[in-house]
C-alpha cells in the first residue's frame, strides 16, 4: 500500500478531482447494468483507444507550473487530454439553460510528418456537447469522433482547438466557444472571474491540469433565424497526461454547482463498475474569495433521492458537510444521452444553506455509470 | 456419562471457539523452548524473497507503471529478475492465469527500510502510512487500469482489500497493523480449503488495530518465537507464510509457496544486523558494556550471555499491556483455532504468553522507535523514562539523531484530539491512545547521565 500512500502525499487529492473529471468524459459502459461487451457502444471506443497503446511511457513526471493562456492550449506531448466546460446560463427571460462540452484527445501523432499519413494511427478526438433547457426546442445533444488529420486538432499560434466546426479559441482574457448542433448555433465568451485551481509545482506522476471554477459567460444561441441572448457562469476543467480511459474498473458521478453567493462546488463520486466495494467522495468547495477547501468522504455526504419515473436518474440529491446543506432538484426530464460513451446529464436547481445563510444556485450532474444512487 | 458429553458439546457450542481437544492456545511467561527449524538455502531464499509471487494479486503492471513511472535508484535491489529488476524493492511482478502481469506488494513492504542512506533488508519499516482507508487508495489506483483482463485482476485484489480494510487503519503514521490484518484475512478464509469468502466466516477482529513496531528480521537468528507475545512458535517457515495469505485461495497455491518457504526462512535467519555507520567512542562504549552486562544481558542476552528467549510478564515489564492482554484474554482464540486447523500451523503455533519477549538488541541503533508499539522515539528517551514524550511527532524531513540514537522528534503539548487538521493529526504519536502507551521498561531510570551515555554508546556497537 505504500506506493498508493506516496501518491497521496504528492497532492493526489487535487489531481484526483481532475482525473475523475477526465475519466467521466471517457467513461465506459454508461447505463444501469454492465452487459455483454458486444452490446456496448462504448466497446468501439475502448477498442480504438486500446489500439493507440501509448504505454506507460506516456506518464508525465517532473515539476510543473501552470501558465496561461499556454495551458488552455493543447499539450500534444501528453498521451491524452481533455477540455471540459459546464455552463449554467439563463436567457433574456430568465429561463435556465445549461451547456456541457467535453472535448478529449487520446493518443499522440506518430512520426514527424503526420500529414503524410492522414489515415495513419494518429490521435482520436472525441467531443460531446449537450444543451439542456426547459424549452424542448432548445435541447440538443451531439457527439463527434474524428481521427482524420486536420479535421480535429490545435493551433498554438492562433490559440485554437477544434473538431470540425466546433471551436474553442483562447487568449489572455477570455475563451470563445462556438458550437453548431442541429439547428442551433451557440456562441459563448467565457471570462475567468476566479483564479485557477491547480496543484502546481509538485512532482506527481498523475495527470496535470487546472480548473477555473467561475467564468462569466455572455453569448447567444441562434435557432431558425432567431437569436437569443444568454448569460451566466461556467466551470472550466483542463487536464492532460495519464488520464483514465475506457476499459477500466470504475464509474463516476460528478456534480458542478454555481451558487448565487459566489461559491462553487465540484464533487466527484467514484465507485467500482462491478458494484462491489465502497463509493468515495472527492471534491472542492470554492468560496466567494476563491479560497478552496478539499472535500472527502469524512467532510461531505452525498445522498440521492428517489428515481425519476422511467429513468435511472434520481430526481433529487442532498449534500451535507463543509458548511453546506444543499438540496438539488432535477429540472424537468433528463435521460441518457445516446453517445458512444453514454452519460446521463441532469440540470439542477439548488437551494439550501452555506455557512448557515440561505443560498440558491444552479447545477449539473453527470452520471457515467450505474443509476447514480 | 451421556449427560456429561452433552454438556461438553453444549459448552463447546456456546464458546466463541470450539477448540481442538487439549489445546488452550496459551504459553507461560519465561523461556520459550527451542524448536529445530527446517534447513534451507539462504541464497535461494533471497532469490525467492525478491522475485517469487508469494503475494499473487495486485495492480496490473501497466497501471502500476502509469502511476509510478520511475523507480528511485535507491529503491532498487540486486538479484532481481525480469521486470522485478526495475521495480521498487517492495514490489514483485508476475503473470497471472489470465496472462496479466500483476505487481504485488512483497514482504519488504514492511521488512526493508532506508536508514542513514542505506537500504537495509530486514529492517522494519517504521514510516509506512496505514492511517488511510485502503479502499480509497485502491479506488484511486483503478483510475489507471485499462482492459478487461486487467480489470479482473484489479477486482480480485480490490475484493481482498475490501475484506480487510475496516481492520487495518492505524491512528498514527509509522505503526503497523499486521496482526489485525492477519486476523481479518483469517475471518474471510476457510482454514482447511483456504477458499476466500466475501462475507466473514468467523467474527473479524476489532476495527481499530493495536499498533506494533516491526521487529528486525535479523533477530530471527536467535528467536524461538517470531512475535512479541510469542505467537509463531514451532515451525517458522510455514507460519510466516501467513504474510502471503492475501491472495492464496487454495491448498495448491499454499503448497507452491511453502515449497520455498524453508529457503526464505534460512535467508532471514542468516541476516546480520547492520553496523552502526558513524564513529563510536570505544572507551565510553567499554564503560557501557559493563553497565549492559549488569542490567540488560539477563533478558536481552549478550556480554557472554546467550540470548535467553525470555518472556517477561506484563506486571514486571510494565509496558503497554493492551497488545498482550488482547492476545491472551480469549478474544483472539478463534484465530488461534483457525491456525491450528489450517496448513499454516498447529495448536502450538499461536500460543501467546501474557507478557512480551525481550528482543535481541543486535542493530538496535537502527530500529527506533522503541518498545513493541514504537512509542518511544530514541534510546535517550527509552532510558530516561521521565523524559519520554507524551505526544510527539517526527521532525520532517525525518532525521536520524546520532546523540540520542533514534529519531529526532518534536514534543507536543496536546494530543490527537486537539488537532483539527487530519493530515497533521495522523502524524502525532499520542501515547494516551489505547495500545499506544509509552510506560514501563523503566530500566535505566536510575542511571546517571554519564552512565546512560556510556550505555547508549555501547548499544551502538551491537
Amino acid at each position: 500500500m505504500t506506493w498508493l500512500a506516496r501518491l497521496r502525499v504528492g497532492g493526489i487529492a487535487a489531481i484526483l478531482i481532475l482525473a475523475g473529471i477526465g475519466s467521466l468524459l471517457l467513461a465506459p459502459r454508461g447505463g444501469e447494468t454492465p452487459t455483454a461487451p458486444e452490446a456496448e457502444p462504448g466497446a468501439v471506443i475502448e477498442a480504438l483507444v486500446a489500439s493507440l497503446d501509448d504505454g506507460p511511457a506516456g506518464a508525465m513526471s517532473g515539476p510543473w507550473d501552470l501558465a496561461l493562456p499556454r495551458d488552455y492550449g493543447a499539450h500534444p506531448d501528453a498521451p491524452a487530454e481533455t477540455w471540459s466546460v459546464v455552463a449554467h446560463l439563463t436567457d433574456s427571460e430568465g429561463r435556465p439553460l445549461a451547456v456541457n462540452l467535453v472535448l478529449t484527445r487520446v493518443g499522440r501523432t506518430r512520426g514527424d510528418d503526420a500529414a503524410a499519413t492522414p489515415w495513419g494511427p494518429g490521435p482520436i478526438h472525441i467531443a460531446q456537447v449537450t444543451i439542456n433547457a426547459a424549452d424542448p426546442g432548445l435541447r440538443a445533444a451531439e457527439e463527434r469522433i474524428s481521427r482524420a488529420h486536420g479535421a480535429a486538432g490545435h493551433d498554438a499560434a492562433s490559440g485554437e482547438i477544434w473538431l470540425d466546426d466546433w471551436t474553442l479559441a483562447y487568449g489572455t482574457d477570455a475563451l470563445d466557444l462556438t458550437l453548431r448542433l442541429s439547428d442551433h448555433l451557440l456562441r459563448l465568451r467565457l471570462e475567468p472571474r476566479k483564479a485557477p485551481l491547480a496543484p502546481t509545482g509538485e512532482e506527481t506522476a498523475g495527470p496535470r491540469g487546472f480548473a477555473i471554477p467561475r467564468l462569466e459567460v455572455v453569448g447567444t444561441v441562434e435557432t431558425a433565424g432567431t437569436t437569443t441572448a444568454l448569460s451566466g457562469t461556467a466551470w472550466l476543467d483542463r487536464l492532460w497526461g495519464e488520464i483514465p480511459l475506457p476499459g477500466g474498473p470504475l464509474v463516476r458521478d460528478r456534480l458542478v454547482l454555481h451558487l448565487a453567493d459566489g461559491a462553487e462546488l465540484s464533487l466527484l463520486r467514484t465507485r467500482r463498475r462491478d458494484g462491489r466495494g465502497i463509493a468515495t467522495i472527492d471534491g472542492v468547495l470554492v468560496g466567494p474569495d476563491g479560497g478552496a477547501t478539499l472535500l472527502e468522504d469524512a467532510t461531505a455526504d452525498l445522498t440521492a433521492g428517489p428515481l425519476q419515473e422511467g429513468s435511472a436518474m434520481p430526481v433529487s440529491w442532498r449534500i451535507v458537510g463543509a458548511g453546506l446543506d444543499l438540496r438539488l432538484t432535477l429540472r424537468g426530464a433528463s435521460g441518457k444521452e445516446d453517445f458512444a460513451l453514454p452519460v446521463r446529464i441532469g440540470q439542477l436547481a439548488v437551494e439550501g444553506t452555506r455557512q448557515g445563510m440561505s443560498v440558491e444556485g444552479a447545477g449539473t450532474i453527470l452520471l457515467s455509470g450505474g443509476d447514480g444512487t | 456419562m451421556r449427560a456429561r458429553a452433552g454438556l461438553a458439546i453444549a459448552a463447546c457450542l456456546l464458546s466463541a471457539a470450539c477448540q481442538e481437544e487439549g489445546a488452550d492456545y496459551r504459553s507461560d511467561t519465561g523461556v520459550v523452548p527451542i524448536t529445530e527449524q527446517r534447513p534451507g538455502d539462504p541464497e535461494a531464499g533471497y532469490a525467492a524473497l525478491v522475485n517469487a509471487p508469494y503475494v499473487s494479486c495486485g495492480v496490473p503492471h501497466d497501471a502500476f507503471t502509469r502511476a509510478v513511472p520511475e523507480t528511485d535508484p535507491a529503491d532498487l535491489l540486486p538479484g532481481r529478475e525480469g521486470l522485478n529488476a526495475a521495480l521498487p524493492y517492495a514490489f514483485t511482478a508476475h503473470e497471472n492465469a489470465d496472462g496479466v502481469t500483476v505487481v504485488s506488494s512483497n514482504c519488504l513492504t514492511c521488512h526493508a527500510a532506508h536508514i542513514e542512506g542505506e537500504l537495509i533488508v530486514g529492517l522494519g519499516n517504521e514510516f509506512a502510512d496505514f492511517t488511510q482507508d485502503p479502499r480509497r487508495l485502491v479506488l484511486q489506483s483503478g483510475n489507471v487500469v485499462r482492459g478487461d483482463a486487467e480489470t479482473r485482476a484489479w477486482e480480485r485484489w480490490a475484493d481482498r482489500v475490501d475484506g480487510i480494510a475496516p481492520y487495518i487503519q492505524t491512528a498514527t503514521v509509522g505503526v503497523n497493523p499486521a496482526t489485525n490484518l492477519t486476523w481479518a484475512l483469517m475471518a474471510h478464509r476457510d482454514p482447511e480449503t483456504l477458499e476466500w469468502s466475501t462475507e466473514p466466516l468467523i467474527e473479524p477482529p476489532q476495527a481499530e488495530p493495536l499498533p506494533i513496531s516491526v521487529p528486525p528480521w535479523w533477530g530471527m537468528r536467535e528467536k524461538e518465537a517470531m512475535f512479541y507475545t510469542t505467537i509463531g512458535r514451532g515451525d517458522h517457515s510455514t507460519f510466516m507464510l501467513l504474510a502471503s495469505m492475501l491472495c492464496v485461495d487454495s491448498l495448491e497455491e499454499f503448497e507452491a509457496v511453502d515449497a520455498y518457504a524453508d529457503d526464505i526462512r534460512a535467508y532471514i535467519a542468516a541476516l546480520e544486523a547492520p553496523a552502526y555507520p558513524h564513529t563510536i567512542d570505544a572507551d565510553r562504549a567499554a564503560l557501557g558494556a559493563a553497565i549492559y552486562a549488569r542490567g540488560c544481558a539477563t533478558c536481552h542476552g549478550g556480554q557472554g550471555t546467550d540470548y535467553p528467549n525470555l518472556v517477561v510478564p506484563l506486571d514486571e515489564i510494565g509496558t503497554d499491556a493492551a497488545y498482550a492482554t488482547a492476545a491472551t484474554d480469549g478474544s483472539r482464540d478463534r484465530f488461534y483455532e483457525w491456525i491450528a486447523r489450517s496448513p499454516y500451523g498447529d495448536a502450538e503455533s499461536a500460543a501467546p504468553a501474557p507478557g512480551y519477549i525481550a528482543s535481541p538488541l543486535d542493530g538496535i541503533w537502527a530500529t527506533a522507535p522503541y518498545l513493541h508499539n514504537g512509542s518511544v522515539p530514541n534510546l535517550e528517551t527509552l532510558l530516561s523514562p521521565e523524559d519520554r514524550p507524551r505526544y510527539w511527532r517526527h521532525v520532517l524531513p525525518r532525521a536520524y539523531d546520532r546523540e540520542a540514537v533514534g529519531w529526532r522528534f518534536e514534543a507536543l503539548d496536546e494530543g490527537q484530539a486537539a488537532e483539527p487538521d487530519p493530515e497533521l493529526r495522523r502524524r502525532i504519536y499520542d501515547t494516551t491512545r489505547h495500545g499506544y502507551g509509552n510506560g514501563g521498561h523503566v530500566y535505566g531510570a536510575d542511571l546517571s547521565a554519564a552512565e546512560r551515555a556510556a550505555l547508549i554508546e555501547y548499544l551502538k556497537t551491537l
